[in-house]
């Protein structure tokens, strides 16, 4: 059951991700904890798991990243994503396909 | 920051993907750890995220670059225990990824001061490219002696096409100081066959093997500039020939 979870939330959370960015700019482990919080703990993911997804987004120009630098202690400066416009139009198609899996899939399993 | 480093780097040592895509996973691990460091005040990297090993296997789990080099990634390594300024005394890499380092080192491109691999660099290496002080291999490039099919050595090259500085020896010899072959142009040159490489500009000028007593008595005369190994090696060469 396990397995199948993964492979289920691995499937749509390209989607949810690019979701995410979309709402605002936003920089790797804040998605991770934005992710926990909304999902209210469903979607709570590592590094190794999110990390790759921004980077196939990124090949993909839907998503872009500039570095934000901070005063004080910090010594490396923030690397935020923000969405394409190709990105945005991305995801409205990606949201429907998703919309129309999961009102067929639906059906079929009721 | 140092251990922050090493950590992402241990990460990344268990991943077999490009440069480009560990620099980034770097990048990112480094960017975690400090934001995780700045929340809760730890700063032991282990703590903050765990074993490296879990991480990276998270990472190979879902990284496209893995999937399609898994081939690659289940490749042959070695690494021995004992190691001498953090290098293992033996590494073995035949990932294509992945460079051998090591006291001795041995892959696709290695490193090490005994160094063997289609690309080698070390003190003393082997390979299809070879680099260092003392190399041999297809194409050699050396300080003190390359030995090859191209040879290019400071001091001595020995090779189908030997270039030098002080003494090269092939098919085709060219140094500023000592050429013996085939062909050869330098400042002293002996030669076998006859071409318009031998010029009458070169003032020490032997065809061997006819004047070869001759060229015998310059190789006295210049003796004490040689010295006992490169003289050893002119000797070898000439009566290999």
């Amino acid at each position: 059951m396990n397995a199948l979870n993964q492979q289920l939330k691995k499937g749509i959370l390209e989607i949810v991700v690019l979701k995410l960015i979309s709402e605002e700019d936003v920089y790797g482990y804040d998605l991770i904890k934005k992710l926990e919080a909304q999902s209210d703990g469903y979607y709570s993911i590592k590094e190794g798991s999110l990390y790759p997804i921004l980077y196939r987004l990124e090949d993909k120009h839907y998503i872009e990243s500039y570095s934000r630098a901070f005063e004080g202690e910090r010594r490396i400066p923030r690397k935020y994503y923000k969405v394409t416009p190709s990105g945005s139009e991305a995801l409205v198609k990606m949201i429907d396909e998703w919309i129309l899996y999961s009102e067929k899939t639906n059906k079929l399993l009721k | 920051m140092k251990a922050f480093e090493m950590y992402a780097k241990e990460v990344t040592e268990h991943i077999h993907c490009s440069n480009k895509t560990k620099k980034r996973i770097r990048e990112d691990i480094m960017e975690s750890l400090f934001l995780r460091a700045e929340e809760t005040a730890l700063h032991d990297p282990y703590a903050l995220m765990g074993n490296p090993k879990d991480v990276a296997q998270d990472f190979i789990l879902n990284l496209d670059e893995i999937k399609s080099t898994s081939m690659i990634a289940n490749s042959y390594e070695y690494r021995s225990k004992v190691t001498f300024m953090g290098y293992p005394l033996i590494h073995v890499s035949l990932n294509s990824f992945k460079t051998a380092k090591g006291i001795i080192a041995i892959g696709n491109r290695s490193v090490g001061l005994i160094s063997i691999g289609g690309f080698a660099a070390g003190v003393l290496s082997f390979g299809g490219i070879s680099v260092g002080i003392f190399s041999f291999g297809g194409l050699a490039l050396a300080a003190l002696l390359a030995m090859g099919g191209l040879a290019v050595g400071y001091d001595v090259a020995l090779g189908g096409l030997a270039i030098a500085y002080h003494l090269s020896m092939g098919g085709l010899a060219i140094a500023h100081d000592l050429a013996i072959g085939g062909q050869g142009l330098a400042e002293v040159v002996a030669y076998q066959q006859v071409t318009n490489l031998q010029s009458e500009s070169i003032e020490h000028l032997y065809k061997i093997p006819e004047q070869l007593s001759a060229f015998k008595v310059k190789i006295e005369q210049i003796s004490p500039q040689l010295g006992l190994i490169k003289r050893s090696l002119i000797n070898l060469f000439i009566n290999l020939r």
